[in-house]
């Protein structure tokens, strides 16, 4: 589904795009449109694509198949015309320069920069602007890199887990800096794997898992197609088979864990009742609604199984 | 083009400022001058500009390959790919690598020319003001082509390989490329890879500055050629080596 905010022309297309590495198809038949004005989250589990994407997106990477658009051209024109910003996952900074040489360089990139004071305002690099890269801790070289993804004004900032290596409070304020910065009509898409975080800043949240789409739409309409999921728990015996499991009514998956047989349902009281019809010994039984982590992983891993 | 030059200038205040890395490249070929100096003082020079001009080619060499580390380590730890996100243009980024390595390469060269006009025994001291700065300015446009070939290695090898590699070819530049010794010296198919080399062309260009002749046409070629090859190989590096 898409949210249609009287229909603009999107500013990025991925039209069935594909990329493949090697025997791993990291993109897979991707459909997605992005609006100007969104901020749209990335939203899934390691190794679901998400960096691929954005690779894709800037044109760090070349689709197999199918045609990635930005602003209406190919990435790599975008890119050279300054439309774009990003925060690549764990980009290096060079050594031997200071803070506001490096969001200089890339202010002198830009064709309408943001002015310098504003930007290391936006980043809370004020007190270290004149401080060598080398000597920074974690925390100050990742905001240091938001800067540089903010410095050019860019109309489309593209951030891949940005928050990675952020404890919570430090998660918190680098959100109020993007909302700072993203509230003039600008268009943010970033990856992550934390549901919360994509709830929490994102107007539209897009999930994908083995390179494919999953779920599109706003916070509340993914979470409710999460949510509604509950599992059931059930002895592995030897008498109990799989294959009879998986075709109870209601069950979406089966995975099997240190003895216990785990089933995702949209309907705990109908695949109860049809186990103890076919299974009248089972034993062990647990029923738990799924929590929202636990939905979202039901729902990757649900489509993850299908070949 | 202010972007251009605000990157170059932000790229020569980095590497300058580093001083292990300033130390190691002014301050080894003066070490190999002065011991070379010391140790064979009594022997004829084998050619115009005897060690002067030998080990300022060295100087040549080993300023003009530092971008191959510089650039293999931005590789590795992912700056390259975030300039690629910028509209920083390739030819810009490489171009720059090229003019800091030059700016390297003239002092470098410089000080072992200053070196040896004031302790060599005979080279040196035989030149000249003029023929001096001739000398010193001609062996430094000579050195292009090596800084181009510092940036196509650092471009085409990531991180640690970069550095060996840049080793590699300095080694073989030193001791294959008309430094060492001269391709006159060594078997006919050496000689023909040594001249072929471009520091060797460094070496003629200095050895016919301090001997007054014409600048040979041969190496000019061999110099141009590398310069250009190396450039455009190194250009068409960097878009691949960020694009997956």
């Amino acid at each position: 589904m898409r949210i249609d905010i009287d229909k603009p022309a999107p500013i990025a297309t991925f039209d069935g795009v594909t990329r493949r590495y090697g025997h791993v198809t990291a993109v897979d038949g991707l459909w997605l449109q992005i609006q100007r004005g969104q901020t749209v989250a990335l939203l899934g589990p390691n190794g679901a694509g998400k960096t691929t994407t954005v690779e894709l997106l800037l044109g760090l990477a070349s689709p197999d198949q199918g045609v990635v658009g930005l602003f209406g051209g190919p990435p790599a024109d975008a890119v050279a015309a300054g439309r774009v910003g990003a925060m690549l996952q764990d980009a290096g900074l060079p050594p031997w320069a200071r803070v506001a040489e490096l969001i200089g360089l890339v202010r002198s990139l830009y064709p309408q920069p943001l002015p310098l004071q504003d930007t290391l305002r936006l980043a809370d690099l004020e007190q270290i602007a004149g401080r060598p890269v080398e000597r920074l801790s974690g925390g100050q070289r990742q905001r240091v890199r938001l800067a540089l993804a903010l410095a050019g004004s860019p109309e489309l900032l593209v951030l891949d887990e940005p928050t990675a290596a952020l404890d919570v409070d430090a998660r918190r304020s680098f959100w109020e800096r993007v909302r700072a910065y993203v509230s003039a009509g600008r268009t943010v898409l970033f990856a992550t794997h934390r549901l919360e975080e994509a709830d929490a800043v994102a107007d539209r949240v897009v999930v994908i898992a083995d390179g494919r789409l999953l779920a599109d739409g706003t916070p509340e309409q993914v979470k409710a197609q999460a949510a509604g999921r509950s599992t059931v728990s059930v002895a592995a015996d030897g008498d109990l088979p799989r294959e009879l499991l998986e075709r109870l009514p209601a069950v979406e998956t089966v995975r099997q864990d240190r003895g216990r047989l785990t089933l995702s349902t949209s309907d705990p009281d109908a695949t109860i009742r049809a186990l103890l019809q076919h299974a009248p010994h089972a034993r062990g039984l647990e029923v738990t609604r799924a929590g929202m982590e636990e939905a979202f992983l039901q729902l990757t891993h649900q489509e993850g199984a299908t070949p | 083009m202010t972007s251009s030059l605000t990157y170059l200038w932000l790229e020569a205040k980095r590497q300058w400022r580093n001083r292990q890395i300033l130390i190691f490249r002014l301050g080894f070929p003066i070490a190999v001058y002065l011991i070379l100096n010391a140790t064979d003082s009594d022997a004829p020079p084998s050619n115009p500009g005897g060690t002067m001009v030998a080990i300022a080619a060295l100087a040549a060499v080993n300023s003009g390959l530092a971008a191959g580390p510089s650039l293999g380590d931005e590789r590795a730890n992912g700056w390259l790919r975030q300039l690629r996100t910028t509209p920083l243009r390739p030819s810009a980024a490489v171009a720059a690598k090229i003019v800091v390595a030059m700016s390297f390469a003239l002092p470098s060269i410089a000080l072992v020319a200053a070196v040896a006009g004031l302790v060599g025994d005979n080279e040196g001291t035989a030149l000249g003001w003029a023929q001096w700065l001739r000398l010193v300015g001609l062996m430094w446009l000579a050195t292009t082509p090596i800084t181009a070939v510092g940036t196509l290695i650092g471009l085409t090898f990531g991180g640690e390989a970069a550095h060996g590699a840049t080793t590699l070819a300095f080694v073989v530049l030193w001791l294959l490329g008309g430094i060492f010794t001269s391709p006159d010296n060594l078997p006919d198919t050496l000689a023909a890879i040594s001249r072929a080399l471009p520091s060797y062309g460094v070496a003629q260009v200095g050895e016919s500055v301090a001997g007054g002749q014409a600048l040979p046409a041969a190496a000019l070629v061999v110099l141009a050629a590398w310069t250009v090859g190396a450039g455009a190989l190194a250009a068409l590096a960097w878009r691949r080596v960020v694009t997956r």
